[in-house]
């Protein structure tokens, strides 16, 4: 089983090379597809299988890398990040499917894709810090030039900014990574990045007060959490429907997953003095993020800030430090990156159609494209937390669990995703319907406009079947993922 | 004995040069042949590093470390002269580049297989004199002899300060090798240090000493820029590193002075770059910055520290090298004279060039899985080791400011629409490929197996 993973994580970097060796159009895309599809089958090969009453990292490699400094080849799962594994590929194999008619330089375009499936699946299974690094930093320059060439119109601000934001995250973090190396090398007398090493170690609070400011500060740019945001609503506005999917699907969720795997079991102490501030950003991000997306009118920006609402969320329940919090937020990590990622594709899909994101230019959508209609709204639905829905079952256990220990928290947190509903339903009302008002121009135009073409179907349906399949069996998911929570609880 | 084989190899082959060139003035026969030597010296000098020989008698002091040094120098001028050859005749230079390049490498490797300040100077100025006269071989051309003018006066200000700081040594010490001495609170000694310093600082143009830089980078020609701009750093900052190992630590808080020049010279280097509209002054200033990144590795002096940057500056060298050949090739076709609008759709007119010189500058910012990232890594874990954290965090700031401009010129090669469409091909020839793939895989590389160099250097540095 453990070959099955190393395959999984590196066969999209093969890809990329075969790619951009041949540079033939059609063979790029049936190769892509064919890979990815080959990942995501391997990677629901590597959830069932998963043995969720273990606490254990399951499917280990451990190869000698760099020995003189203590790396190693080290990859892993537990239970957070099998999900998030499967995610990843999932999300990846429905990018390459709706993106089959790119145009511009498609093969560059699948490749730096390739290249980034590699780098996303490396996060999440990394058990040595250096290669840990090695693939979070990975994704930094596909992601740039996806942004950078694809993009519209302010793209090269967007993709300068989103580098710029990232790496001042990540240098932080690589400095963090070093002072926790050192300690371990005075405590011990040797070099190791290995995490296993490093969790049993007890670091002496004013160290961990430092290290959890400076992994914190490289998590929550990726996160993002208020107030190192910004980067976030341009670089999902600027990007490629493809670049947002992926953006908001799986790169967001490398900060929150670095939180639970990184922050919360190796800095205990100082995760629980530093619980107030993070409910703080928390809140401010739910609350502010959900107001800013009532107030917007471009479509994506509107979705791009109900990703940093729901992502508050999501750190809500990391420090809230009860199992159903985390399960919750765990829960959550996956249930936004599904109900995100079918968001943007609709918001792709309408500039595709109708070349703007603007709500004053678009209306009455859904008399003329009713199967685009449905699916928008189902994909909302999921976003907003209807029953039914993985959305449902993390925003229910993360204010389950908060409430145990900081109900007034909670009940503010319920508040945001109230608005939640607000401005979904307020941009569906703008977008889809109002036919009453609209000049016969445009009613013309709406009529000769094609609806979801096969493989948007296939993309959307994928996507919406797992948020469905998790809505209605939380419990297999919630048991894989909760083991991860009780060991991660046991450190406190 | 076998240890001196390599320097032997190069004189040798430089006598041989130099007479061939007054019957065979052919830039490919004494291009190739000079590839040749810097090359098998190069391999030879790896070879006995990995080995183990050393020699110690006379004034020399070769151990395994100064023989990897020899190598990096021998093999990187040789790969120079291989991806300069065809920048050099298209400017119609002289053939004699080819074995000033030989010179400066000797005279560098001279200087690092010795402990003896003596011969140190000697090595120093042997490599000096050859650079002076390579940034002027632009003859006809007035900005290339200013330049040439401007580095031999300040050049010459650096032995100066170096003869200085020797004569302060000898009074303090009554040794002319540089070894581990006690004499606490003596001025003389701490006088010694600093001109020593300020010699090397204006060698490797750390701020406020770099005023000479990017004048004689930008007027020297390409190929010779990609040279002084990397291989002779190798050299001097092994001699800072024999400095740091036992001169700084003597005199109380001397670490602070190093430190400080490194923040500013950091900082001003990579503020002042993003003023710059010529590519090429924009790497001599990032080169100033990177002077800042090694002074503050060397600052404090613990064997993570120290190493690791030896190894970043080794792999610096390789990335700075294979930008400024990019630069030389693109400068081939005419009318290029290196402003940014010139770099605008680079990447439409040279897929290979652009792509090239874009992974180049991301292995200047330091990401993964470039080498350059180890050399960062490694001098957080140095100066976290050292409890310097002020140094630190500074380093973080100053890496996150240099990753804007770097990104400047990547968005200019890839994301900016041409303002004319003149649609002229670029020329790349075998060799050019060839030799740009080099660098390219060697940046790789060491970032992928950083333990392959890490473990020479680690083997004798300490016990050398």
């Amino acid at each position: 089983m453990a070959s099955i993973l190393n395959i999984a994580i590196f066969l999209p970097l093969v890809g990329a090379f075969i790619v951009s060796l041949f540079r033939n159009e059609w063979l790029t895309k049936v190769v892509s597809i064919a890979i990815s599809g080959v990942v995501f089958a391997l990677s629901v090969i590597l959830l069932v299988n998963f043995n969720p009453n273990t606490h254990h990292f399951l499917y280990r490699t451990t190869v000698p890398w760099i020995s003189s400094l203590g790396i190693n080849y080290d990859v892993g799962l537990d239970g957070l990040g099998v999900s998030l594994f499967t995610l990843t590929a999932l999300i990846f194999f429905t990018v390459f499917i709706w993106a089959i008619k790119v145009k511009e330089k498609p093969t560059l375009f699948y490749a730096l894709f390739l290249i980034l499936e590699t780098t996303c699946l490396g996060t999440f299974s990394a058990l040595d810090l250096f290669l840990f690094y090695l693939f979070w930093e990975g994704m930094l320059v596909p992601m740039y030039f996806i942004i950078g060439f694809w993009g519209h119109d302010r793209k090269i601000y967007a993709a300068n900014k989103f580098f710029i934001y990232t790496f001042f995250g990540s240098l932080f973090l690589l400095l963090g990574l070093a002072t926790m190396i050192v300690y371990g090398y005075f405590i011990s007398g040797h070099i190791s990045f290995e995490y296993d090493f490093h969790r049993h170690i007890a670091y002496p609070i004013w160290l961990q007060i430092i290290l959890f400011v400076l992994f914190g500060i490289g998590f929550a740019v990726k996160v993002p959490m208020w107030p190192v945001h910004t980067w976030l609503p341009d670089a999902h506005v600027e990007a490629p429907t493809a670049g947002s999917v992926v953006l908001a699907g799986v790169l967001l969720k490398m900060g929150t997953f670095g939180f639970v795997r990184y922050s919360l079991p190796l800095f205990p102490q100082a995760s629980k003095i530093f619980i107030p501030v993070m409910f703080v950003l928390s809140i401010i991000a739910i609350i502010y993020a959900a107001m800013m997306a009532i107030s917007q009118t471009n479509i994506k920006k509107l979705i791009a800030y109900s990703s940093i609402s729901h992502m508050g969320m999501v750190t809500l329940g990391t420090f809230a430090l009860s199992v159903s919090a985390i399960n919750g937020a765990s829960y959550m990590m996956i249930a936004h990156g599904l109900s995100s990622a079918a968001l943007f594709y609709a918001a792709g899909f309408i500039y595709d159609r109708f070349h703007s994101y603007e709500m004053s230019d678009l209306g009455g959508i859904a008399k003329y494209l009713p199967n685009f209609a449905i699916l928008f709204m189902i994909s909302g639905l999921a976003s907003i937390g209807l029953p039914g829905f993985s959305g449902f079952v993390s925003e229910f256990l993360i204010l389950l669990g908060t409430f145990k220990y900081f109900p007034m928290w909670a009940i503010v947190a319920g508040v945001g995703m109230v608005l939640g509903a607000a401005y979904f339903l307020y941009m569906y009302k703008n977008v889809m319907l109002e036919s009453a008002s609209l000049p016969e121009s445009k009613i013309q135009k709406l009529q000769h406009t094609m609806d979801l073409e096969l493989h948007h179907i296939i993309s959307f349906v994928l996507i919406l079947f797992g948020a469905f399949i998790m809505g209605i069996m939380p419990y297999n998911f919630v048991n894989i993922v909760s083991q991860t929570s009780k060991l991660i609880l046991g450190r406190f | 004995m076998k240890a001196l084989y390599p320097d032997i190899i190069t004189t040798v082959g430089i006598i041989f040069l130099i007479i061939l060139e007054l019957f065979l003035p052919s830039f490919d026969l004494i291009g190739f042949l000079g590839f040749s030597i810097s090359f098998v010296s190069g391999v030879l000098a790896i070879k006995y590093s990995l080995a183990g020989y050393r020699f110690n008698e006379w004034l020399l002091d070769i151990n395994v470390f100064s023989l990897l040094l020899k190598g990096v120098i021998y093999i990187l001028t040789s790969f120079v002269i291989f991806s300069s050859v065809s920048f050099f005749k298209s400017k119609k230079t002289f053939v004699e580049n080819v074995y000033t390049f030989l010179l400066i490498s000797l005279g560098l490797s001279i200087m690092v297989s010795s402990k003896n300040l003596a011969v140190i100077l000697a090595g120093l100025e042997l490599a000096s004199i050859s650079m002076y006269i390579s940034v002027g071989m632009l003859r006809d051309d007035y900005i290339s002899k200013e330049a040439s003018f401007k580095y031999l006066v300040l050049g010459s200000m650096a032995t100066a300060f170096f003869g200085i700081g020797s004569a302060f040594y000898i009074g303090a010490t009554s040794h002319l090798d540089i070894i581990s001495v006690s004499v606490n609170h003596n001025s003389a000694f701490a006088l010694a240090s600093l001109f020593l310093f300020v010699a090397f600082a204006l060698k490797v143009s750390a701020a406020p000493f770099h005023f000479w830089t990017p004048d004689a980078y930008e007027g020297a020609p390409t190929s010779t820029t990609a040279f002084i701009s990397t291989v002779p750093k190798i050299g001097f900052y092994a001699v800072i590193f024999l400095l740091a190992s036992y001169i700084f630590p003597v005199t109380n808080n001397f670490s602070y002075i190093v430190g400080i020049v490194g923040v500013i010279s950091m900082f001003w280097g990579n503020l002042v770059a993003y003023a710059q509209n010529s590519a090429k002054r924009m790497l001599a200033y990032s080169s100033i910055g990177h002077a800042g990144y090694f002074l503050i590795g060397f600052s404090r002096y613990n064997p993570l520290s120290v190493s690791s940057t030896i190894f970043y500056v080794i792999v610096y060298a390789f990335a700075t090298a294979g930008a400024f050949l990019v630069l030389s090739i693109l400068e081939k076709n005419q009318s290029w004279n290196h402003d940014m609008n010139n770099y605008r759709a680079l990447y439409r007119k040279s897929p290979f060039l652009a792509t090239a010189l874009a992974l180049f500058l991301f292995a200047l910012i330091g990401i993964p899985p470039f080498a350059t990232f180890i050399g960062k890594l490694g001098i957080f874990l140095g100066l976290v080791n050292s409890n310097a954290w002020f140094f630190a965090i500074l380093f973080v700031i100053g890496s996150i400011i240099a990753a804007g401009y770097y990104l400047k010129l990547i968005v200019y090669m890839f994301f900016k629409e041409p303002i004319t469409n003149d649609n002229v091909s670029l020329s790349l020839n075998l060799f050019d490929t060839i030799g740009i793939s080099a660098f390219l895989i060697i940046v790789f590389f060491f970032g992928i197996f950083p333990n392959v160099l890490f473990d020479i250097i680690l083997r004798d540095m300490f016990h050398g």
